[in-house]
């Protein structure tokens, strides 16, 4: 019949019968006494005292009753509220900053070179009008001559022209690493060892699909710390993870240009059984710090992504399901329990 | 990012030792390199673009077999002298003004060799020359050659030969028109007066740099024995170290490396120059940097290991290796010959006090008094387009376009968030109502105050979608806010667009306009295919949270 379904109307109708128990004929041959039963207490029984007398009628408290749903936070944001707890309880500060960047504090204060592939029009957005930002005067100088013999850090740089109507290119930013350089070049001497961390969105130049989006969640986190090394790095990534549900961290060799060493982080999936990869770190370079913070210090920093961690524990399968805003969802989804 | 394709049966040859295959997928990825895919006969890896020797076979082998402790230290490669000279003349100063070559001599091409060489030529273009740009790779059959080269700029119309696999000969100007090499890279050279152009000694075109060789002298086969390289571009240290990688490379196919005289004016320099460059090394800096205790003998080995000679507190860097700019390069590469797996985790015992940024934990407060009122937060995309913001809202606005979204539906940043609710009220309209909603989130102004010349604020907008929400309800809402936060604030008649007329109201605190309120326009609704009525409130967060703290 379903087959058939323009010529045939299915109709499904559902027969209840009700039929008296034993107990139930012999309450009616007894004859039921309604002015006996209270079927809802109300204040004037309360205050006259007459439900004394009576009897309140039995419900069935096992019966199901309809859904209601309240107000929630969204999902993501129960999420980043706990990521920004574990920072804080390990004594990191926030750092905010605005969406739109000039590629100098982006790109060329992280000492990316000015014709490095990542700068491709094809991975960052671009603003169209106001094409351009205003850059810092006397910080541009030292920035410039990092790029181009290394300012004064022993490096030899990258040996070319720097052009600073490059670097006032506005974009989105394609990483929170922007708030760390722009946090250091503000932070002085007295003020370290330091530690801050920032939750929030970055850019990239994709289309949406399944499995991509062109803007997600990036947790940036940096340490300023004149005794730093790479071990604590590793501690510091391991400590995060463990209390985001993966005690197993390893890190791996990875390439960025501003950092040095550079390492890949990979959590152990216990579901998966297998290393995932979620996100990259290292230290500064020293030509990345000593232009901003005036002086050379190594600066543990790292920036991970956290939409898959969170897609996973709402059991999201599609990455644009998270940003869906379907109501259904969102009034029946659980809360962030860690 | 690269990835080299390597032949397995070639690539343990080079290396010298044979690994079980889940050793060296381990060592592969603990070397720094993505390893993508792992074959019987192919290993498919990928190569951080700071390491553009390391992308042919011979120099990832190369890196490897250190890596792994079978070959060790500096690699010596011989370089004798050719005697043969290449004569830059001065008009290339403008177009193309350097340029490093060399021979080399002995090479045995098979198809498979024929292949190698012609990947790490093309592998070098797209990274390290930066798609030709920066660096651009010629390799010539030698036979067919007669020196001394010249390389000089000519008119494009003057410059006739046969290109690469084109049976006719044309002019540098048709080529770029008409050859497909000179439609993908005839931007680096379209509107010069004059073109960078390689001839020999009987005058013969040999190549127009960076775009195409000539099909006569310029295409090897497998009856090539000697060829003849160069590498042009801009930056003749740049030009010198890409030639370097070339060499390197051929040189670990048996073949011989031959030095090539330039004559640069009265100046004259000799290529390939191999000698390893001197770097000095603090191996304190080394071992604070990655909380090693390291000694100096250890310290050697691991150098040897990275394809570096160690010796007097200074090392020896191959001649090969472009990314070694400051000795933090090289406390690198001992971290990944000391081997990443084997640092231990630390947190050091360092008192900071934590904070929380004031304006988001002001946020987050009133999220919860939203959501108190049992209304839902959404989360939603600063990046939207133009027919949201601004046709469907009954509006025309100002907006900021993105330069190159490859989306046309995310091609502008929004400059208010109302729009984004009504977004979420079309896209729910099968789903019960009532529907209360709430979004935080940034707006986009141009202001030439601000550093990016845009300015970004924090609004909140609310949204009620129901049979029977009004006026009453949505301000009800905006009003617990206020006396919640302890503001006073004061509401004018307005007029707007998107909402009824009569219906809306403007408001105000200590004297700034922070807020519209109102029932949405029934022509805004039917825009956005809504059949119920919508209510709504906008909200400048920033500003608020400025009339707080004063």
């Amino acid at each position: 019949m379903k087959k058939r379904n323009k010529i045939v109307k299915i109709n499904i109708i559902k027969i209840i019968n009700a039929d008296p128990t034993e107990i139930g004929k012999k309450i009616i041959e007894h004859g039921i006494n309604e002015k006996n039963i209270i079927d809802r207490l109300t204040p004037d029984i309360i205050k006259s005292g007459t439900w004394k007398n009576k009897r309140i009628r039995s419900y069935d408290v096992k019966i199901n009753v309809p859904n209601i749903s309240g107000g929630k936070i969204h999902f993501v944001n129960q999420a980043l509220q706990y990521i920004k707890r574990i920072w804080l309880d390990m004594g990191f500060k926030e750092m905010t900053g605005t969406l739109v960047q000039t590629s100098f504090w982006d790109l060329d204060a992280l000492f990316v070179p000015q014709d490095h592939p990542a700068r491709d029009m094809q991975d960052t957005f671009y603003i169209k009008d106001p094409k351009y930002g205003k850059l810092p005067k006397e910080l541009v100088k030292k920035v410039k001559a990092a790029h181009e013999n290394g300012f004064t850090t022993g490096s030899k740089g990258w040996q070319y022209k720097w052009s600073d109507l490059v670097a006032k290119e506005n974009l989105l930013r394609t990483h929170n690493t922007v708030l760390s350089v722009q946090t250091l070049a503000k932070l002085k001497k007295q003020d370290l060892p330091a530690k801050f961390f920032s939750v929030g969105k970055v850019f990239r130049n994709e289309t949406l699909s399944w499995k991509s989006l062109f803007e997600f969640i990036q947790v940036e986190g940096i340490v300023v710390d004149p005794n730093a090394n790479f071990m604590h790095l590793k501690g510091y990534l391991k400590e995060f993870f463990a209390k985001m549900g993966f005690p197993d961290v390893r890190i791996r060799p990875a390439h960025f240009p501003y950092t040095e060493p550079s390492a890949e982080v990979d959590v152990f999936h216990p579901v998966k059984n297998q290393w995932v990869e979620l996100g990259g770190s290292g230290i500064f370079r020293p030509e990345v710090v000593k232009p901003l913070l005036g002086l050379e210090v190594p600066v543990l920093a790292w920036g991970l992504g956290m939409e898959r961690t969170i897609m996973e524990y709402y059991n999201i399968k599609d990455v644009r399901d998270v940003y869906k805003n379907d109501l259904k969802q969102l009034r029946e989804s659980k809360i962030w329990m860690k | 990012m690269p990835t080299i394709t390597i032949n397995r049966k070639v690539f343990e040859g080079l290396v010298g030792k044979k690994l079980p295959t889940e050793k060296l997928k381990d060592r592969i990825s603990m070397l720094g390199t993505d390893l993508e895919s792992m074959g019987e006969k192919e290993i498919i890896v990928e190569v951080f673009p700071n390491r553009p020797d390391m992308l042919s076979v011979q120099g990832f082998a190369r890196a490897f077999s250190s890596f792994i402790g079978h070959k060790t230290g500096l690699r010596h490669y011989k370089v004798e002298p050719s005697h043969e000279k290449m004569v830059v003349d001065k008009s290339v100063a403008d177009v193309r003004p350097y340029t490093a070559c060399a021979i080399i001599k002995n090479i045995h091409f098979d198809d498979e060799k024929i292949k190698e060489v012609i990947d790490i030529q093309e592998k070098l273009h797209i990274t390290y020359g930066r798609n030709r740009k920066k660096v651009a790779i010629g390799i010539y059959p030698f036979e067919k050659i007669k020196t001394p080269i010249k390389f000089l700029a000519q008119n494009p119309k003057d410059i006739i030969f046969q290109p690469l696999e084109f049976n006719k000969e044309m002019s540098a100007l048709e080529i770029l028109e008409k050859h497909p090499a000179g439609k993908s890279y005839g931007h680096l050279l379209r509107g010069k007066k004059k073109f960078p152009v390689f001839r020999d000694a009987n005058n013969e075109v040999l190549s127009v740099p960076p775009i195409i060789n000539s099909h006569k002298t310029g295409k090897i086969n497998e009856k090539t024995k000697d060829i003849f390289i160069e590498c042009s571009g801009f930056d003749f240290n740049v030009m010198k170290k890409c030639l370097n990688m070339i060499v390197c490379a051929l040189a670990e196919m048996n073949s011989k490396i031959y030095s090539m005289e330039l004559i640069y004016g009265n100046k004259k320099y000799t290529t390939p120059d191999l000698r390893p460059e001197e770097m000095k090394v603090d191996i304190n800096y080394i071992n604070k940097l990655l909380g090693l205790n390291v000694k100096e003998n250890e310290i050697k080995k691991l150098f040897e290991k990275m394809g570096y000679n160690y010796k007097n507190k200074k090392v020896l860097i191959p001649a090969y290796r472009a990314d070694v700019i400051h000795q933090v390069d090289l406390a690198e590469d001992i971290a990944i010959a000391y081997g990443f797996e084997n640092f231990k985790s630390i947190i050091p015992n360092v008192a900071t006090i934590a904070e929380e940024n004031k304006f988001e934990i002001f946020k987050n407060k009133v999220s919860n008094l939203l959501v108190g009122l049992d209304l839902m937060e959404t989360s939603t995309y600063n990046l939207t387009n133009k027919e949201s913001q601004c046709k469907k809202m009954n509006v025309d606005l100002q907006l900021i376009e993105l330069s190159n979204s490859i989306s046309s539906d995310y091609n502008i940043l929004r400059s208010w968030i109302i729009p984004s609710l009504m977004e979420i009220l079309r896209s729910n309209k099968h789903h019960e109502y009532p529907q209360k909603i709430f979004t935080i989130g940034t707006i986009f102004k141009k202001n030439d105050k601000f550093e990016t010349n845009i300015e970004e604020n924090e609004r909140l907008a609310v949204a009620i979608a129901s049979d029977n929400t009004d006026y009453t309800e949505i301000r009800q809402i905006l009003d617990y806010l206020f006396r919640s936060l302890g503001l006073k604030y004061e509401i004018l008649e307005t007029e707007h667009n998107s909402f009824i007329t009569g219906r809306v109201g403007r408001v105000i605190a200590s004297g700034k306009k922070i807020a519209y309120i109102g029932e949405i326009n029934p022509a805004v609704l039917t825009q956005w295919e809504l059949e119920v009525p919508v209510t709504a409130f906008e909200l400048n967060l920033t500003e608020l949270y400025e009339i707080i703290k004063k």
